[in-house]
């Protein structure tokens, strides 16, 4: 093996590129030779240039500071993450499985409890959920949908296997990144784009204007964004553009004869669905968490008349709570009489005595994590910490065992990223975005792969530094 | 369809790049003009400096946090004091913040005007103002906010949201002139005869720089200044873009278009006030308004003015009227 790629060491992880030292996996050999016949100069060079693109196009996301919130970019790796067709198929059918059922479960746990009469799920995880919401029992949602945008995280192991790691089901981010990416891989790697044969992803913004359109009663859409000092502003400026819709604050809404209405420089006009970036608590100053400026007085009465659609529906956050996750297979057997297509990673859960003992035992070799955190916030990597770490952390699962779970760490799959001038392997995960009208689930083709940039690393968050790669799915040959 | 917090921030863009750029062009003016021999006569017991803080309506706000009308204290609290809400500092980042609200609306090049001055207002501090010289500072202000006109005028969309924007730069345009003049009134009642010393000759081509407008002045009096002569030009000529007379007429134009279309319940009162201004302005002269009290003219038409700025935010913008 010459050039790039010369020195680049598999070790003993899942490498995505090569199957065994210089020997790339058939779906990557066209980019390998291509990206072979580069030599250092013009990989930094094209690298260079996609750092640039990304910040003339502004793709930036805002680092909170003293007094104004900075704005930095998001880094981007000029390899692909490729998967190829029959791969894709099987987590294409996995996801839209997994997104159905977890649709049926909040459905369920909030008016039959089926599953719960059934005795397949300890009632009092359902219930004692800091984000089960009382004020939606007994409600159904517009059109019955409940999660109509989901991101579930996957990553795949050291024998190359994917495993579900988390489900996001209330308001997943990160599409507008996916979108970008294939814009600058489209630039820097244009001869590559258009001899691979890829799944477009364009489809994205189509599928989500239908989906929250589809249940608003035939009054336009809008997005409801907490400001532009939230992190995640720029994807809701972008999303709004991509789909002509507007982009509304809190304060631009007010009820109105029963109904969300916009203040504009005509009057009040009505909307019929939020696509809300907004968390459940700081939806409705009235009904919900009293100071919040961020969201409409009465918002929730308007939503249990059945008068605008949200999306997602309010109280999704029991679905995707770490200590339910483990039942996610069993809510699959149990709705849909099928088994799991994705498997989950073996997970224990603090709560469980005889589980809680296995996990203060073997806390060096385990991920602990809290069941409410976000954004690898709080996660405790056994293997990588300190005794000081695992002994604090030890107490803390004590006092409060609903609050974490653990899993062995999952030795997530490299991918050559480029380092310095020269590609190095850094582990990825991937976040699939799935896009549910209450019809029928879609998937878009590939996702965020995410980057944990640092050696040996497997904090891929872009709040820790993580970084992130196009994402090619490849049509069928 | 436009939401109404967009069309404020538009609008109070509009006036702040406008306020930031008339108190950078009063406070060069007020400092070169001490520079001159003589000064101060013709204010009387007030020295300069108080008086233009006091054109400006801070005189209160100022002796809050100054003991005396003292230059360098003028200076910065003008300049670089952010809690003076009407600081050159704070009103451009007011209009950064605008801005920031209507992001997804305003052109890159219009964004990056509008960052670009306020990154050369924001990192400096009145030792290095004076060390650079006032004349240097007032100077980048007001180019700074020329180019965010500049961008305004040529890339953005010109659609109701555009609209509204120049509503508030006209709004602000107007307003700012009536205090100017109001500040000088005394000088424009004065009678030809007491007119004609070199001092007195030194404040009018000082009021008449202070707006920008000495030179073309002289264009269109080339006679030279006389108390009547100029009142009408800063009034009621209408060749001059920022005489009063020529800001009411685009301030009009603007909220005709802003407001075209829209419930005449909305509507009526706003158009009605700038056109009740508009008709005076355009049926005086500048006789009638001397003989009649221009002091008392001029208070009038501020009066206006600020209601008109309330009742646009009660009928388009949803909210309590925000002081100016």
């Amino acid at each position: 093996m010459v050039g790039v790629f010369s020195d680049y060491d598999v070790g003993t992880n899942y490498d995505e590129v090569f199957e065994s030292p210089g020997v790339p996996r058939a779906h990557y050999r066209p980019i390998v030779e291509a990206l072979q016949s580069f030599g250092p100069a013009e990989l930094a060079d094209r690298q260079r240039r996609a750092d640039l693109a990304f910040l003339h196009l502004g793709i930036t996301f805002t680092v909170y500071s003293e007094s104004a919130g900075t704005e930095r970019v998001f880094p981007f790796d000029l390899l692909p993450r490729v998967i190829d067709s029959r791969e894709w198929s099987r987590i294409d059918r996995g996801l839209k499985q997994r997104v159905v059922a977890l649709n049926m479960f909040l459905q369920d746990v909030y008016n039959d409890g089926k599953m719960l009469a059934a005795g397949l799920i300890p009632p009092e995880l359902v219930f004692g959920s800091p984000n089960y919401m009382p004020c939606m029992r007994g409600l159904t949602p517009p059109g019955g949908v409940w999660a109509h945008v989901s991101g579930i995280d996957l990553v795949r192991d050291a024998t190359g296997t994917f495993h579900v790691l988390e489900d996001n089901v209330r308001t997943p981010s990160g599409v507008s990144y996916v979108m970008q990416n294939r814009q600058i891989s489209t630039r820097t790697l244009s001869r590559l784009v258009a001899t691979a044969g890829l799944q477009s992803i364009e489809e994205y913004s189509t599928r989500l204007q239908a989906a929250i359109t589809k249940h608003a009663g035939g009054l336009p859409p809008a997005i409801l964004t907490p400001g532009p000092y939230n992190s995640a502003y720029f994807e809701h400026t972008f999303l709004a553009r991509q789909m002509g819709v507007q982009l509304v604050e809190g304060r631009d809404l007010t009820v109105h004869q029963g109904r969300i209405a916009m203040k504009t420089t005509r009057g009040l006009e009505p909307v019929g669905s939020l696509y809300r970036r907004v968390d459940d608590e700081f939806l409705d100053p009235l009904n919900f968490q009293p100071d919040s400026a961020l969201g409409v007085p009465g918002l929730f009465d308007v939503y249990r008349m059945g008068n605008v659609c949200l999306v997602n529906a309010i109280g999704n956050g029991v679905a995707d709570d770490k200590a339910v996750y483990p039942y996610v297979p069993e809510m699959i057997r149990f709705y849909l009489g099928e088994e799991p297509i994705l498997e989950n990673v073996p997970t224990y859960h603090a709560s469980d005595d005889k589980q809680r003992e296995y996990i203060l035992a073997n806390m060096r070799d385990l991920v602990v994590k809290p069941t409410n955190e976000s954004g690898g916030y709080g996660v405790v990597i056994g293997p990588t910490s300190d005794d000081r770490l695992l002994r604090e952390t030890a107490v803390a699962v004590e006092q409060n065992p609903r609050n974490f779970i653990a899993q062995p760490l999952v030795r997530l799959s490299t991918c050559p990223t480029v380092i310095d001038g020269a590609f190095r392997p850094r582990r990825i995960d991937l976040r699939p975005f799935i896009v549910h009208d209450g019809v029928e689930p879609w998937v878009l083709p590939g996702g965020l792969t995410r980057v944990a940039m640092k050696e040996d690393s497997f904090i891929v968050n872009s709040s820790q530094g993580g970084g992130s790669k196009d994402t090619w799915v490849l049509n069928a040959s | 369809m436009l939401l109404s917090r967009v069309a404020e921030s538009l609008f109070w863009l509009g006036r702040n790049v406008e306020r930031a750029k008339k108190t950078a062009r009063l406070l060069d003016v007020t400092y070169h003009g001490r520079l001159e021999p003589g000064e101060g006569d013709v204010y009387g017991a007030r020295n300069t400096w108080e008086a233009l803080v006091t054109t400006l309506g801070l005189n209160v706000a100022y002796l809050s946090q100054y003991d005396d009308f003292e230059e360098n204290g003028v200076i910065e609290f003008l300049t670089v004091n952010r809690s003076n809400s009407s600081s050159i500092v704070a009103s451009v980042m007011a209009a950064r913040e605008n801005a920031k609200g209507a992001r997804d609306y305003l052109s890159s090049e219009t964004w990056l005007s509008i960052n670009r001055l306020y990154h050369n207002v924001s990192r400096t501090n009145l030792h290095l103002i004076l060390a650079d010289g006032l004349y240097d500072f007032c100077d980048g202000v007001i180019t700074g906010a020329h180019l965010v006109d500049g961008t305004i005028a040529s890339t953005l969309l010109r659609d109701e949201g555009w609209q509204w924007l120049r509503v508030g730069m006209y709004l602000e345009r107007a307003d700012m002139l009536t205090r100017i003049v109001d500040s000088k009134y005394h000088l424009l009642m004065l009678s030809l005869d007491e007119v004609g010393g070199p001092i007195d000759r030194f404040q009018w081509v000082a009021l008449l720089r202070s707006v920008g407008g000495w030179e073309e002045f002289l264009r269109c009096h080339p006679g030279g200044v006389e108390p009547a002569k100029v009142a009408e030009f800063l009034m009621l000529d209408e060749r001059f873009p920022r005489s009063l007379r020529s800001s009411i007429e685009d301030l009009l134009a603007a909220l005709d278009e802003a407001t075209r279309g829209a419930d005449p319940a909305l509507r009526n009162t706003p158009m009605l006030r700038v056109t009740e201004i508009r008709n005076r302005l355009r049926y005086s002269s500048a006789e009638s308004i001397l003989a009649s009290g221009l002091h008392e003219y001029i208070f009038d038409v501020q009066q206006s003015l600020s209601r008109l700025s309330e009742s646009l935010h009660e009928r388009f913008f949803w909210l309590a009227p925000r002081a100016a």
